[in-house]
Formats: C-alpha cells, sequence, structure tokens
C-alpha cells in the first residue's frame, strides 16, 4: 500500500475503524513504516476525534414538548372546527324549514299511494273473466279459429 | 433510543397524542443534539427541534416501517436544521451588509475560555463545525458526535456512501488547516 491509499482511508474508514480486517492490517503495516503517514495519524486522532469523544449531549428542555403537544392540539381543534363550519354552510344550502318539509313529504306520500293503487289492471281482469266464461269465442276468433296445424289438431 | 414497539407507532400514526409523546420521549434527545450541532445554537435548535417534531407527527401516517423509525428522524432532523442554518446565514449576511451585526467570518479563535478539557472541547468543537459547510457538518455530526456508521449516514442523508466518505475527508482536511491557524494564533 502506497502512501495516497493509505492517506485515503486514514482519513476515513481507518479512522473511524470502518474497515475489515484485511484492510485495516495492509494500514496498520503501512503506517509502520511511514512517519509521514503516522504524523497525519495522529493529528487526526487529535483534531477530529478527541474533542467530539466524550461532548456533552444535553437533554431538550421540558416545554419544547408542551410548545408541541399544544401546536397539534390547536390544529385538531382548527380541523374539527373547519368541519364543524364547513357542515353548518351545507345545512343552511339545503335548508327547509321544518313545516314546510313535514307536508312535503305528506303530500309526497299521498301522490305516492294514489299512483300506487290508482293503476289497477281492470282490462285485464275483465278479459281473464270473459275468456274463462266463453272460451270458444275467445281461443277461435269468434268461432272462426286462426286456421293453424296446431290448432286444428287441439279443437 | 429504545426500541419503539409497532402498536406506539400505529397509534401515533393514528394521531394519538399520548403515543407520540412516547416517541418523543425516546428520540428528541438526538434530534435535540443533532439540531443544536448544526444551527450551534440553543435557541434555534429549540425551535428546530419543534420544528421537527411537528413534521415528524404531520409526516408519521407515511412512515411504512422500510427505514428505521431513527434513520428516517435523522434524516427529518438534518433537513430541518440546515434549512434553518442556511435562513440564519441568509439573515445575518444582510444584518452584516447593514453593519448591524459582528463579522463572525473575521472572528479568529485563538484560545479557549474554558477552563476544563470539556469545556476546552466544547468550544473548538462549536468553532470547527463553524467553518464547516452544511453538508460536511451533518456528517461529522452524524459519524463523530452520534456515532452512525457510513451506511446509516448515506441512509439518512438518501447520499452514496462514497459521498459521505468524501464529506468527512474534505471536513477533516478542513478542521486539520484550522488546527494548524488555531496553533499559530496562540503563538
Amino acid at each position: 500500500m502506497n502512501c495516497k491509499e493509505a492517506r485515503e482511508l486514514i482519513f476515513t474508514d481507518y479512522l473511524d475503524g470502518q474497515l475489515d480486517a484485511g484492510r485495516k492490517l495492509r494500514v496498520d503495516l503501512h503506517l509502520a513504516h511511514c512517519g509521514q503517514c503516522n504524523e497525519l495519524f495522529a493529528g487526526l486522532k487529535k483534531t477530529a476525534m478527541e474533542p467530539f469523544i466524550g461532548l456533552d449531549k444535553p437533554q431538550p428542555p421540558e416545554f419544547i414538548w408542551q410548545k408541541v403537544k399544544e401546536t397539534i392540539q390547536a390544529e385538531q381543534e382548527e380541523r374539527v372546527s373547519v368541519f364543524a363550519v364547513l357542515w353548518e354552510k351545507v345545512k343552511s344550502a339545503v335548508y327547509i324549514p321544518r313545516p314546510a318539509f313535514v307536508i312535503a313529504t305528506v303530500v309526497t306520500m299521498i301522490l305516492l299511494f294514489a299512483i300506487t293503487f290508482s293503476f289497477k289492471p281492470q282490462g285485464k281482469i275483465e278479459y281473464f273473466a270473459y275468456s274463462t266464461e266463453n272460451p270458444a269465442e275467445v281461443f277461435t276468433n269468434n268461432g272462426i279459429g286462426f286456421g293453424t296445424s296446431i290448432e286444428q289438431y287441439f279443437l | 433510543m429504545r426500541d419503539i414497539s409497532k402498536e406506539i407507532l400505529l397509534k401515533a400514526q393514528e394521531g394519538d397524542i399520548k403515543s407520540f409523546e412516547i416517541v418523543y420521549r425516546e428520540t428528541s434527545g438526538f434530534v435535540y443534539n443533532v439540531a443544536f450541532r448544526i444551527v450551534n445554537n440553543r435557541q434555534e435548535a429549540e425551535e428546530v427541534t419543534q420544528e421537527v417534531f411537528l413534521n415528524i407527527y404531520h409526516k408519521l401516517k407515511d412512515f411504512r416501517f422500510q427505514s428505521a423509525l431513527k434513520t428516517w428522524i435523522y434524516r427529518i432532523t438534518v433537513n430541518c436544521a440546515i434549512n434553518h442554518y442556511k435562513k440564519m446565514s441568509r439573515e445575518r449576511n444582510k444584518r452584516q451588509e447593514y453593519g448591524d451585526d459582528l463579522n463572525r467570518s473575521g472572528e479568529t479563535f485563538t484560545s479557549p475560555r474554558g477552563e476544563s478539557g470539556a469545556e476546552y472541547d466544547e468550544e473548538i468543537v462549536n468553532y470547527f463545525l463553524d467553518a464547516l459547510n452544511p453538508d460536511q457538518k451533518s456528517c461529522v455530526v452524524l459519524r463523530s458526535i452520534e456515532g452512525l456508521s457510513y451506511q446509516d449516514i448515506a441512509e439518512s442523508l438518501k447520499i452514496n456512501i462514497n459521498t459521505v466518505r468524501s464529506r468527512l475527508k474534505r471536513a477533516r482536511e478542513k478542521l486539520l488547516a484550522l488546527k494548524k491557524e488555531v496553533a499559530k494564533n496562540e503563538l
């Protein structure tokens, strides 16, 4: 391994312990006999590693959660009120006063009732009664018959 | 972060605030820390954290369990923090144009004011991170502070794993150059 290859790894994978055992060994061997690369590695450890180790990791202040929670709850309430406003608008757009609604319902029901029972099949019933009383006239075209062979067969 | 059960997540997806609070309690620590390291300001980090969790609440319905929840949250956090940082930078530049603000780019880091080692590290990390562009900064934060693997970083940022390597390399080259500058200023 030459210095260029070693330096690439020293700046990244080797310093961060991300190398596999084989490649790590190759860098170790290079460092064992290269003073310049050794100096670079020592400098990097001191500058880019050590100050970051053991840094204080403070917890966020409690008020952040309170603010997040309040914002979420305000959004939820706003969403509910938006739906409420929309519902009111829809209601007012199709609003029918109650007495008018009742009258309209009653009139509609009367009309439906009338339509349903006013169209009795009177003609059909009379025709049926007549045909059962005078089958010869009905089924033979006033006694003349229709002249078909199947009719001849049955008559 | 402990594992959050699928049942809790499904309830949170339906808008259940108690289940969502469990998600918040388990994840807000790393969200706040990543945001803080990217924007480098506590007040801004609080705003970013709040924004991130409102985003999570709204987008949770679309979470399909194909990626790890943590990776998904890291992605939202980094995007949100970078956007916030860019907005802040634009405002700061505007103020600088009118001479209302300190010229931060002209500031030099000489010696840390912190007395203990931890305070020194805190100051030097803030100074270093401030010198990086947002993309490099997010890679460094996820790797060196959060300890994510290259693969997890690539998935969180939706970038190629080799892009992760090249961003980390450039960031570290910059840190080395800055370190030399600091050492020179201290002499």
